[in-house]
């Protein structure tokens, strides 16, 4: 078994009043925790005191009917605070004992809220202390961060400590660049990065050294100047247009969650229709996508024989009349010529025989036949191979030249249904518009515009971040020429020419370091993608196996047994496993030696789905604890039926009068 | 009939190297990701069909010929046979591969004005494709 969280001590933290102690060290071969409670009962609260014990932070959207997410409660717990007054404070801890067997490690990080003259409430958080188990005692470590970061750093802990909910949008649209990031970050290259980074900067100093180079050589690096300045800007665009991108993703996120809080049948029954309709309409553009691809590529087997009909007919045609002419020999072989020269008499009855070396017309004879076996298999061989393979090549590019026929006709059927689909959501959309519900339910017309709003604003910027790629693209292109013009004219001047040697040296010495860093990257791609594989076949209910690729270019092709991707058409079940598997892999690719917390990790599937893959959940990361924290709708009496041989400790988080009470169950 | 030795690359103008490189390359191609030597062979036939065989100034090895199936060298092998008026010619390898390799330096070009126009590439060959099959065998 992997490290353990084997307790978690929450004092005065939010709604967890008091001091409560929560058991999670597992015994044997049980090695799943389950901590059960309603919304707002404190489960993301829970992953939260993770996270703010060990790095100082808090990452997880809470799960209170709070709407402004910039509005977080205080660290203290209410109750403590409500008989404060202005200038009073109060405080509290988290402290969390990991371990193997045994508790090893004991991180406490206190905390205290003031409360201002105005009436508002400041939080200070202490640093982080640890005491570690050593002979008989508990031992002050004085570099508790140096431990966490062996143990478990900021920079992976999004694949251990995470919240099941937001993995919903992580295989939306613009997901390879998701996936990319979340393999930068375990790939442990910062080093190589920080190399890379390094040795650019002393490129860039050399190149001013030898600014003050007169002549063409002083332009060129003027010109470099310039295009590093325009370089620099486009990719503080271009970030800045990623995190647009990603904060209006997540409102759509939220506008879609709000959608699925309204009542009334008829609005719920229409958001079930546009969903499905969404659903169809991506299923049915990937199988477009796949017709065609399978079309270019029966273009490029059959086009040839097409265009070349003409002269493939006409060699054919010729080899024919070859042979009818008995310039062909159709079934003469090397071996017939061999076995007349044996015997010593031609076919035409002609003495052949070696013994009859006195005779020039015999020796001559034999000569001519030899010559004749030596060159007959070259065109014989040939124009025998040809008489049958040209007309086979005109019979397999028809047959092909049909495919092509067939498949434009699927694809031209697909585009039109596509385009009911589109109409028929366009209706929906204009009807939910125009819906008007009581007060006192979700106003669908307003979400509807938002929601509107918020994808036109997301197609927007994903063609304005394509367009800067492109730019960024083109620019390190003339870079990259620019300065090994610059070079060249530095070479010339004999006082810079150590500079231009040296600036030789520190490229080549970056490119060897990019070199090793796209070598363990692609190392790490495969062994990913070997992992989300073998995890995605392991949660997945379906009988029969898939194949998981992940592409150079860090999109993920999930195949079906026919070899068909339906990336472009899991379902919400589907796609929370392949996420869930990803994070799976990523946290065994990490190299650490962790406990997984997930919040919710079942949270938007149906109820078919979830069972089966509760079922399979106590084979994820074997060897690994884990601890789930789950709402009565994922943790029902079947799921609990189906996981219960593998679970060691089960919670119960009572949520009454603003306080949560930690209940073990027995 | 005189032997020769088969060459052991398949050979292009370098000016058509760019537009090979495009045409397997650029997102807009139906060829996106596929094989330069796939694409020379329907090049070169192309080139054929169009009467563009255009001559080598510059030679730029594009593949090895043994990386052609054998289907595919007997397509190039009768562009050669045609062009010449008889079979005689296959003998001759250096010379069956240099006019394949002529015309696909024409043919290239073909396709590659075709991925730029503002038709769309994969619709206008695949209509080509079906038009010049029906019309040929249709024949037969």
């Amino acid at each position: 078994m992997s490290l353990q969280f084997h307790t978690i001590t929450l004092k005065n933290f939010r709604q967890y009043s008091g001091e409560q102690v929560i058991d999670l060290a597992c015994p044997d071969q049980s090695r799943i925790n389950v901590l059960e409670g309603q919304n707002g009962a404190g489960k993301s609260n829970l992953l939260n005191a993770i996270t703010l014990c060990f790095y100082g932070k808090e990452e997880h959207n809470g799960d209170s009917d709070n709407e402004n997410e910039e509005e977080k409660l205080p660290y203290v717990s209410q109750e403590k605070l409500s008989n404060l007054n202005p200038g009073d404070s109060a405080s509290g801890y988290i402290e969390i004992t990991l371990g193997y067997e045994e508790p090893r490690y004991r991180f406490k990080r206190e905390f205290e809220t003031y409360v201002t003259d105005n009436g508002e409430f400041e939080d200070v958080r202490d640093e982080l202390t640890l005491r570690r188990w050593e002979g008989r005692n508990w031992k002050i470590e004085r570099n508790p961060n140096t431990y966490m970061t062996q143990i478990l750093p900021a920079t992976v802990s999004d694949y251990f400590l995470f919240d099941g909910e937001d993995l919903e949008g992580f295989f939306s649209e613009n997901y390879p660049s998701n996936v990319e990031d979340a393999i930068l970050d375990v790939s442990h290259t910062k080093l190589l990065e920080r190399s890379i980074d390094h040795l650019n900067k002393v490129e860039r100093q050399l190149e001013k050294d030898a600014s003050s180079a007169e002549g063409k050589a002083g332009e060129i690096n003027d010109e470099i100047e310039a295009f590093e300045a325009e370089l620099d800007t486009l990719e503080g665009e271009k970030e800045e247009a990623e995190d647009n991108l990603e904060d209006t993703e997540s409102h759509i996120r939220k506008v879609r969650q709000k959608m699925a809080d309204v009542s009334d049948e008829d609005v719920r029954n229409l958001y079930n229709n546009r969903d499905d309709l969404e659903d169809l309409i991506k299923s049915k553009e990937q199988r477009t996508r796949n017709l065609r691809g399978e079309t270019s590529k029966l273009m490029l087997e059959a086009g040839p024989a097409v265009f070349a009909f003409d002269a493939i007919e006409f060699t054919a045609q010729e080899f024919s009349e070859q042979e009818s002419r008995g310039e062909l020999p159709p079934k003469i072989r090397q071996w017939f010529i061999e076995e007349l020269l044996e015997e010593g008499r031609c076919i035409c009855g002609s003495d052949i025989d070696e013994e009859h070396t006195h005779d020039e017309t015999v020796v001559t004879r034999r000569k001519k036949l030899k010559a004749l076996r030596k060159e007959m298999p070259d065109a014989s061989e040939e124009g025998l191979e040809g008489k049958t393979k040209l007309p086979s090549i005109l019979q397999t590019a028809e047959n092909k030249v049909a495919q092509i026929q067939q498949n434009r006709q699927l694809i031209a059927d697909l585009d039109d249904e596509v385009d009911d689909h589109k109409q028929r959501l366009q209706d929906i959309n204009s009807q939910l518009k125009a819906y008007e519900l009581p007060d006192d339910d979700v106003d669908v017309g307003s979400l509807e515009d938002q929601l509107e709003r918020l994808k036109d604003q997301k197609t927007t910027l994903t063609k304005h971040i394509g367009s800067l790629e492109t730019d960024i693209e083109e620019v390190k292109a003339k870079l990259k020429q620019t300065r090994k013009e610059y070079q060249r004219e530095l070479d010339k001047l004999d006082r810079y020419r150590a500079i231009s040697a040296q600036i030789e040296f520190v490229q080549d010495a970056r490119d060897e370091v990019q070199q090793i860093k796209d070598y363990i990257l692609n190392q790490i791609r495969n062994e990913t993608e070997d992992n989300l594989e073998q995890y995605f076949n392991t949660l997945i209910w379906k009988e029969e196996d898939y194949e998981v690729i992940l592409n150079d270019d860090y999109s993920i092709e999930v195949l079906d047994p026919h070899g068909d991707n339906k990336i472009g058409s899991l379902s919400a079940g589907e796609t929370q496993v392949l996420a869930l598997s990803f994070m799976a892999a990523l946290a065994q690719i990490s190299g650490f030696d962790a406990p997984v917390v997930i919040d919710t990790p079942l949270g938007r599937i149906s109820s078919e789905p979830r069972k089966r893959i509760a079922q399979n959940l106590p084979q994820y990361l074997e060897d690994t604890q884990l601890t789930f924290l789950m709402t009565d709708e994922e943790y029902t009496d079947t799921v609990r039926s189906l996981m219960k041989s593998s679970i060691a400790n089960e919670h119960d988080l009572q949520f009454k009068k603003g306080s949560t009470e930690v209940i073990p169950r027995v | 009939m005189s032997k020769s030795n088969t060459p052991r690359d398949i050979i292009i103008d370098t000016s058509a190297a760019d537009k090979f490189a495009a045409i397997t390359s650029e997102s807009d191609s139906p060829f996106n990701g596929m094989d330069r030597k796939d694409v020379f062979v329907l090049s070169a036939a192309i080139g054929h069909d169009q009467g563009l065989r255009t001559t080598i100034e510059s030679r730029h090895a594009l593949a090895q010929l043994a990386s052609l199936s054998n289907e595919q060298r007997w397509v190039l092998k009768s562009i050669s046979a045609k062009e010449h008026g008889d079979v005689d010619i296959l003998d001759d390898k250096p010379r069956v591969y240099k006019i394949a390799g002529e015309y696909a330096t024409g043919g290239i070009d073909y396709l590659n004005n075709l991925r730029t126009s503002p038709e769309d590439m994969y619709s206008r060959l695949s209509t080509d494709i079906i038009k010049v099959a029906n019309l040929y065998m249709d024949d037969d």
